[in-house]
Order: structure tokens, then C-alpha cells, then sequence
């Protein structure tokens, strides 16, 4: 265990000031680099590296900084042969340990020389075993803190392995444009939208497969995808065409009974790094709408695949990955992104579905001078970040009102991003939009001042029990929400695992009380938050069961140590700013993964399963009585809806990740998953505590299951 | 007719006085402390701990497996939830091993015997290569889950 690791946090402090004081304040030891190495380094960081840790070397969502005090406080009593075997078995993700020997070796000495180590006579190698702290310490050179040019990193990056736009040609044949009525009331073999219907349920209709048959499920077609960035995709699926986002921004049209290519265009950028997957694409009418990973809207023609129109939502370094929702002609599309001080805000924004002119925007970060804006502490409005919204919403066509989550506030943690006890609105609420003019109808925050990256971003499913309309949802934190959605009047909370973060949850308002020392913490302090950051719940999402009226919840059980830093109070500056360590969840005997069913009308447990690896899928029901749900060690698995007993499973190519989806074609039931790489934490932390998972370094795929013919 | 009634009042005397507490056992799995991947090896093993309490006297047995490095030192600790690490209260024994066992007694104040109750007390397991800790069990009562 690292020192300092623990609770003692003025010692930790103490600590640190020793070891930087102790390095600034002697003779520096000989260096154990060559000079060429630093170039040489600097030029594979970026290629490398810099996607998340970003050109200031300050570490960015939970890519820790490289460089500084943060760096110095992790590595510097340890050695730099450590630091050495660290990054060429660990790095870079998605890719981990296929550079050369040398190439490891001229990152090492490049960070070495990021934190004021001084290069020697004879090159840095893998054996070179020399205490950090002896020779770095911590001061930053003004070129890195400036930031890295990103027009040097791009001119030294080699070209893209793909050319850009329309790739192959194809025309899908008799196309039915998807017209309003088409996504209110789907047809029951189509998957048109991110949860198939309006409502979020992640439930069809199709009943071929069912209980008794469905361990004679076979693998019909499968189709390799894109290498490389993250892949958590949701095939979507109109009248026996399948319409499916890769990474690198590719969209495709197949046929989804034989999996035969009819057009594809990559759109592009390239991904370069193992971060940021596009999660779902949009129909309507007779295009295929995608939001990509730089920020921009497209919209293809469904037939053909070409490019109709694009605009930019939001300008670099401003992202999307949730996908997009269409509502009476309007694209609605989220943002992420958000991490740094900015003069761009996170917003919500509408387009028309025709021409691509926007129509209206939402700041998710309530700005100086508007509702909500006197709820960050006065800090000025480039200073206030975050508030992503990296899912995308849903919608009650009753109520005329579009439902979203908000992310947390950035830095993740409160004594970083210096907003006290303020509540800093928008973040972590649940928002519903006026559709047609993006006007706020109400809000309900679930978390006040979020401090430990426990988002209550994810998908908002909308139930109805007789006159009563709600919303459910579930964060990070693992407490189900249930809400009314005429007026966001909160109905019911319930823990779905171990929790200690919050001390209390007012049964009537829902209104969390914070541990002492959450709300008491300072900067370069540990401090505890079980669930952590990979959840509870995460993007993986729920499944509505609407025949049984449940609702079944992938869950994680991992907790961790977050430390905040300061951060440069300037455009630019923040971040999320934090360290973490990883653990297991006491009580769960290290079983990581844990899907359970909630009756929705009494918010009652129907039953739970748990296993050693997380579920890195969201889960699917039917009607036939089965949910999917796969796994971070590659196991596809089919249980009963009633009971969670396993009925079918089967082993795939790598961690079952993204949305699997059923759909037919004429009259056939399948199911579709893909597998997949890259991530934020729910990668993270099963890598580092399962080391008996192994995976392969490529292998993101579809697989189309059915019963025989 | 005395010693008659002396045993008689000593027959009551022994039924008004209160029963002694009935030993309450807690249990944990030991579990690799908080890490990261660039000291995961060093963090490894596997084991559990029992614990009696009798009184005010925690007793605790356990045993582990498959450390990196031999283990160096046994602490009871206390933090302010269960999950959230804090301060010793108590040394423990341990095998200098690899392997082996962990054994001591610690007396409780009422403070501490609550935060056993809550769940916020832990042993934790130092080695060589985790010198700061190596693994940690959280003590739960007897509602705690089996697998």
C-alpha cells in the first residue's frame, strides 16, 4: 500500500511538504536519462498519451495528472524502474504494453523531465532504478505548463488508418422514413432510439424467445467493428436494417437478418484514445442522425449514407457521446466534455431534424444573472464546469416534456473547484425541457454540491401506475429515484447496495445528508466513498420490465479513495482534478457485479444476483420473459425476469459492453451485443482489482443471436 | 433454619442478577487495502478474520494466504463508517509469513464497541511490501451476507 494512502491526511500533507522540500531543497542527483530521450518521449506522449492525460500533463476524468504535485505525491518515493514497469504493462489503454522497450523508456524519461528531473549522459532503460524523488521534483517546465501544442501533437500523429466520409456505397432498399407516430408507438420488431421507446424501458414486445427456449439460442451472424477509442454502441434497428455507430465516428447500415454491409461513412476524427464512445444514433424520417465525439451533429441519408448536413454544436475541446433523441422534428442532443474552465458552458440543444438550424439551447450550468445561477458560490461563469449530460434524455408525449440528468459539477470534488456547501445547479438533476423551446418546466437535484464523482446522469425511465406518472432513475451513488414527473415532486429513495456516503436520506424530500468529513474536506486529503465512481450504477442501463412491472438494475460494488487538488482558477484550469485508489466493497466478498430487480410501485427488492466481474452491459427484457445482460470477463447471459435464475450464458470475444437490443425480422426474433473496449471506471476498476480477468487487446464486435431455424 | 435461608436468598440473589451478555461474533473477509494498478502486486492475498465480543473484550482469529511479502504487523482500527478507514486501536499478532495467522485481544471503550456494531471497525494486515497496509477485513455481525 502507497504511503500515505490511508486516512491520515495532515500527515499525508506533512508528508508531502517533506518530500518536495527534501527534492527542492537539495543537489539534485545525476541524470539518469539521455537529453534525445525527452523529445523522443514528448513526441510519443502525445501520440500516446495526451488523449487523457491531456497536453498540460494535468491528468483529466480518471486519467491521473503526470506531472506536478499530483505526480510527485504518487511517484515520488517510488522508483523509476517502477514507474517504468508500471507504464509498459499498463499503458496506454486499450493498447496495454505493445510499445517497444524504447519506446516506454523515452516516456519514462519525458516525464521524469515534466517534473524537473535533469537529463544525464547515458540513456534511461527499463533497469534504471533511481528514487523519484531524488531526482524530480515536482516543478513543472513553462512550455508543458502552457500545454503541449496540439497542432505539433497532430503533425507528429501518423495519418488516420481510414480515409473519411462515404466508404462504401449502398442504397437501402424500400426504406420507410420513421415518422412521429412510428417513435411514439414503435413497431414491436423495431429498436429506433437509444431504449427503444420514448419512455427509456429498454423492453420489447417480441416473445419468440422465452424461458424454455432460450438456451438454444446460436450465434446467426457477427460483424467485426472498428478497433481502437471506446465502443459502447446501441445497434439501432428499422424495418430489417440495422444502423450501428463504431468509434472513430463510423456509422453503418447493415442488413439485420445476414449482417451484410449496404453503406458506410466515416465521419471522423479517428479516435485516439480509449475514451468517449458514441452510444446511440437517432432516426427520423429518412435520416440516420449522429452526434460525434468533437462536437458536431450530423444527419445522413438513411438510404444511402451520405452526408445531408452538419453543424458544430459546441467548439473544441467540447464533445458528445450520449446520442441523440428526435421530438416533433427537433434533434435534441447533450454534451460532454465540460471538464476545464471554459467560456463555452455545458448545454442541451435542440436542432430541426430537416435543415440542422438550431432552435434552441440549455445551459445545464446555471450561469450569472439566470435561475439557479446564484448557486455556485459567485464564482464567475468560466469557472463553473461540468454538468455534462452524456446520455440522452427521454420523453413523455402525454406531458410534452423531455426528461434529462445532469452530471456533477467539475473539479469533481467540492475543496478543488471551491464552491463550499452551494448546490451548484444544474448538476445532479434530473431537468424537464419544454421540447419545443427548451424552456425548464422543473428540476429536482438529488445531490447537492456532488463532491466524489457520483454522477446522477443516467437514463430517467418513465412509468405509470394507474393516474400515478413517474420517473425512476439511479446514480452512482446506487439509490433508486422515483419522482413524479407532472412536477418533479419526489415520491420514494431506495438503496439498492452498501452505501456510506450519505448519512441520511430524508424520507420525505429525498434530501441527502453528507458524511461530516465529505462535506469537511480539504484539498490533498483522502477521502472514502463507497460506492465510487465505477457505481453503483453507471451508463450500463436499467431494463423496465413493464409485463411485471420490474425494473432490473446492472450494479458495481467498488468503493475508493478520492484526493482533490488545487486546481488554476483560470480558462483552461479545473479538471477533474482528483486521485483515487480502488477497493472492494466490504461485506461483498469480491463479487463486483450485482444485478437486482425492484418492484417500480413499491420500490420493493424482486431479487439479486452476484458475481465476481461487473456488468458491462445495460440490460434487455422481453416480453418472453428473459433479460440479457454481459460482463466485463465476456459472459452474455439470458435470466429469468421473474426469479434473476440464469438461463442461458455463453462466452463472447471480449467484455460484453454497450446496450444489447432485440429486434425481428420477418417474424424472427434475435438479439443483438457488441463486445467492447475503453471506458472511464467501469473499465478502470475491474482491471485493476480482478488480475485474474484477462482480455484481449482488440476485439470489439456485434454478435446477432437466435433461435434455430 | 440460617444456612436454609441463606441459600435461599443466595438461590435468589443469583436469579436477580443479570445474565452475562451472550458473546456476539462478527466476521470479514481480508481484502487487498485501496491501490491503483501501479501497486496491485504488492497488495495481493487472501484470508478471513472472526471475531468475538465478550464484554468488552474483542477477540480475534484469522488467517491469510498468498501475500507477496511476508506480513509484518496485525492493527484493529476504527474509522467513522464502515469503508472509511481511520485510526488503531488496538495491535494485533501475526505470522511473519506469507502465510499464516492473526490473533490478539483488544478491550473495547463504548464508543468503539458501537462502531463495532456499526461496522466501522477493521483489521488490518501490514506486509513487507505494503508497509502501510497490505489487506483489510471490515468486522460485520452476523446478518453479514454469505456468498
Amino acid at each position: 500500500m502507497k504511503s500515505m494512502r490511508l486516512f491520515a491526511t495532515s500527515v499525508a500533507a506533512l508528508s508531502l511538504f517533506l518530500v518536495l522540500g527534501h527534492a527542492q531543497g537539495q543537489q539534485q542527483a545525476a541524470g539518469v536519462f539521455a537529453p534525445g530521450q525527452i523529445s523522443a518521449g514528448q513526441r510519443e506522449y502525445l501520440e500516446n498519451c495526451a488523449g487523457c492525460h491531456g497536453n498540460t500533463l494535468a491528468g483529466a476524468n480518471d486519467s491521473p495528472a503526470l506531472a506536478g504535485p499530483g505526480f510527485m505525491q504518487s511517484w515520488g518515493n517510488r522508483t523509476t524502474k517502477a514507474l517504468y514497469q508500471f507504464i509498459s504493462t499498463a499503458m496506454p489503454v486499450g493498447n496495454e504494453g505493445k510499445l517497444s522497450a524504447g519506446t516506454y523508456a523515452d516516456i519514462t524519461a519525458f516525464l521524469l523531465s515534466a517534473n524537473g528531473a535533469m537529463p544525464g549522459d547515458r540513456p534511461l532503460t527499463g533497469n534504471t532504478e533511481v528514487r523519484i524523488a531524488g531526482i524530480a521534483n515536482g516543478q513543472v517546465p513553462a512550455d508543458i505548463q502552457k500545454g503541449l501544442a496540439p497542432a505539433e501533437a497532430a503533425a507528429r500523429r501518423p495519418a488516420p488508418t481510414s480515409r473519411h466520409g462515404l466508404t462504401v456505397g449502398g442504397t437501402v432498399a424500400n426504406y420507410a422514413p420513421v415518422s412521429d407516430a412510428m417513435l411514439t408507438h414503435p413497431a414491436d420488431g423495431d429498436w429506433l432510439m437509444y431504449r427503444r421507446n420514448y419512455q427509456g424501458w429498454s423492453y420489447s414486445p417480441l416473445t419468440e424467445i422465452n424461458g424454455q427456449n432460450v438456451k438454444s439460442l446460436q450465434l446467426k451472424w457477427s460483424w467485426a467493428m472498428n478497433e481502437g477509442g471506446a465502443s459502447e454502441v446501441t445497434p439501432i434497428v428499422h424495418d430489417g436494417v440495422m444502423f450501428l455507430s463504431n468509434t472513430s465516428n463510423t456509422v453503418q447500415a447493415l442488413n439485420a437478418k445476414t449482417g451484410e454491409l449496404i453503406w458506410e461513412n466515416r465521419i471522423g476524427p479517428d479516435a485516439t484514445v480509449a475514451y468517449g464512445g458514441t452510444r446511440s444514433l437517432a432516426l427520423y424520417e429518412d435520416k440516420v442522425y449522429v452526434a460525434t465525439t468533437d462536437a458536431k451533429l450530423y444527419a445522413l441519408d438513411a438510404r444511402t449514407g451520405n452526408t445531408v448536413w452538419h453543424v458544430e454544436i459546441a467548439p473544441p475541446p467540447k464533445g458528445e457521446t450520449g446520442g441523440v433523441m428526435v421530438i416533433h422534428g427537433k434533434v435534441l442532443v447533450g454534451m460532454m466534455g465540460c471538464d476545464n474552465y471554459s467560456t463555452v458552458n455545458c448545454h442541451i440543444s435542440a436542432y430541426d431534424a430537416e435543415t440542422g438550424k438550431q432552435d434552441w439551447v440549455f445551459y445545464t450550468t446555471a450561469r450569472q444573472g439566470t435561475p439557479g445561477g446564484d448557486t455556485w458560490n459567485n464564482l464567475p461563469d468560466t469557472q463553473r464546469a461540468g454538468t455534462d449530460t452524456w446520455i440522452a434524455g427521454t420523453y413523455d408525449p402525454d406531458l410534452n416534456t423531455s426528461y434529462w440528468g445532469v452530471a456533477q459539477a467539475k473539479p469533481w470534488m467540492r475543496a478543488s473547484r471551491k464552491t463550499g456547501g452551494a448546490s451548484v445547479l444544474y448538476s445532479n438533476a434530473t431537468l424537464a425541457l419544454d421540447p419545443d423551446t427548451g424552456k425548464l418546466k422543473w428540476y429536482y437535484q438529488h445531490i447537492q454540491g456532488e463532491s466524489l464523482d457520483l454522477d446522477e446522469v443516467f437514463e430517467r425511465v418513465l412509468i405509470d401506475h394507474g393516474t400515478e406518472k413517474s420517473l425512476m432513475t439511479i446514480g452512482k451513488d446506487g439509490v433508486l429515484w422515483k419522482l413524479d414527473r407532472a412536477d418533479g415532486k419526489f415520491l420514494g429513495a431506495k438503496q439498492t447496495l452498501f452505501q456510506n456516503v450519505f448519512s441520511k436520506i430524508d424520507p420525505k424530500t429525498g434530501e441527502v445528508t453528507y458524511r461530516p468529513d465529505i462535506v469537511n474536506q480539504k484539498t490533498n486529503e483522502w477521502v472514502a466513498s463507497c460506492p465510487g465512481p465505477e457505481g453503483g450504477h453507471d451508463w450500463q442501463a436499467t431494463s423496465y420490465n413493464q409485463p411485471n412491472d420490474l425494473i432490473i438494475i446492472p450494479l458495481s460494488q467498488s468503493c475508493v479513495l478520492m484526493k482533490g487538488r488545487d486546481v488554476d482558477m483560470k480558462v483552461g484550469g479545473g479538471g477533474t482534478a482528483a486521485s483515487q485508489l480502488f477497493y472492494f466493497m466490504p461485506g461483498t466478498h469480491r463479487n463486483m457485479g450485482k444485478l437486482v430487480a425492484y418492484n417500480t410501485k413499491d420500490m420493493t427488492e424482486a431479487w439479486s444476483l452476484q458475481q465476481r466481474s461487473p456488468f458491462l452491459s445495460a440490460v434487455v427484457s422481453t416480453a418472453g420473459g428473459v433479460a440479457f445482460v454481459g460482463d466485463f470477463d465476456r459472459v452474455f447471459k439470458a435470466v429469468d425476469v421473474k426469479t434473476g435464475k440464469i438461463l442461458w450464458q455463453t462466452r463472447l470475444g471480449n467484455t460484453v459492453q454497450g446496450y444489447p437490443v432485440s429486434f425481428s425480422v420477418d417474424g424472427k426474433q434475435y438479439i443483438a451485443v457488441t463486445t467492447g473496449l475503453g471506458g472511464g471506471s467501469p473499465e478502470q476498476k475491474p482491471t485493476t482489482l480482478l488480475p485474474e480477468v484477462h482480455r484481449a487487446a482488440t476485439g470489439q464486435q456485434l454478435y446477432v443471436f437466435a433461435l434455430p431455424d | 433454619m440460617m444456612p436454609r435461608l441463606g441459600a435461599v436468598l443466595l438461590m435468589l440473589a443469583v436469579l436477580a442478577a443479570p445474565l452475562p451478555a451472550a458473546a456476539q461474533e462478527f466476521a470479514g473477509d481480508l481484502d487487498p487495502v485501496p491501490h491503483d494498478f501501479s501497486d496491485r502486486d504488492d497488495v495481493v492475498g487472501m484470508g478471513t478474520v472472526s471475531a468475538t465480543l465478550s464484554g468488552t473484550t474483542l477477540t480475534i482469529t484469522g488467517n491469510f494466504t498468498g501475500l507477496s511479502s511476508p506480513a509484518t504487523n496485525a492493527h484493529l482500527k476504527m474509522g467513522l463508517a464502515k469503508g472509511v478507514p481511520g485510526a488503531t486501536i488496538g495491535e494485533l499478532n501475526t505470522t511473519h509469513a506469507a502465510k499464516g495467522e492473526i490473533s490478539g485481544s483488544v478491550r473495547l471503550n463504548s464508543a468503539q464497541i458501537a462502531a463495532l456494531k456499526k461496522g466501522a471497525l477493521y483489521i488490518q494486515l501490514d506486509s513487507v511490501k505494503g508497509a502501510d497496509g497490505n489487506s483489510w477485513a471490515w468486522l460485520e455481525g452476523a446478518e453479514r451476507p454469505s456468498t
